[in-house]
């Protein structure tokens, strides 16, 4: 069976806590670690952004997904993974990116979930354009670290 | 046996070629798929892309030999 990745619009805090209290159920997790990425109103030259549209080519995002989930099972002793991906409008403040890694312990959920977070960021095929106000847009950037 | 592809665009990609998907005919490699692309799109010239051969990044030319998806892809910019 293939997991769900992409969900339309901003992810609630009642999605997020409602996936929390599934895990509170699983009495071999001692270590949730979780990651929530926020729209920001950044002021650009373009102009300020009000929210950030999401487009993916979503097959190719799942399969990729898949191989991430598999080699992160093979390195660390990880019991559950968990992404959730915004598709369309996302305002500034809202979830667009929810990361969810549970363990026994804290050690390999915390370098799981890093490393799932760039993976996420620089293998799955998801762009954002930026949109400002005054009707115009950019193009977001992905700028990230090599170290992980 | 020579392939029937059909071409993705993606993010800013689809806005410069104004399409999200066309169909090419009679292509043996995905070079050949690029060439026809470029010409058809000159604009493409000026921008970063990847390219993914049946759901899968290629960074070499490929034989084609059936019906396969190509898809090109700006750098990918999610989170």
């Amino acid at each position: 069976m293939r997991r769900s990745l992409f969900i339309q619009g901003p992810i609630s805090v009642a999605f997020i806590s409602a996936q929390i209290r599934k895990h509170q159920f699983k009495t071999d997790i001692g270590a949730n670690q979780i990651f929530l990425g926020q729209v920001r109103a950044d002021q650009t030259t373009n102009g300020l952004v009000t929210g950030i549209e999401y487009t993916a080519y979503e097959q190719m995002a799942l399969d990729i997904m898949e191989e991430i989930r598999a080699s992160l099972f093979e390195k660390y002793p990880i019991r559950c993974i968990h992404v959730y991906h915004s598709l369309g409008l996302v305002k500034p403040g809202g979830c667009s990116l929810f990361i969810y890694v549970s363990a026994a312990h804290s050690e390999a959920a915390f370098f799981a979930c890093q490393e799932l977070l760039s993976k996420v960021k620089k293998q799955l095929p998801i762009w954002g354009k930026e949109v400002m106000d005054k009707q115009q847009y950019q193009w977001k950037v992905n700028t990230m670290t090599e170290s992980v | 046996m020579k392939a029937e592809v059909e071409v993705l665009f993606f993010g800013l990609l689809s806005e410069i070629t104004r399409e999200t998907s066309i169909r090419i005919w009679d292509v043996a490699d995905t070079n050949s798929v690029e060439n026809i692309v470029i010409n058809r799109y000159p604009a493409l010239r000026n921008y970063n892309y990847l390219i993914a051969l049946d759901k899968q990044l290629i960074n070499e030319n490929r034989l084609l030999v059936s019906e396969h998806t190509i898809a090109f892809m700006p750098p990918f910019s999610g989170g």
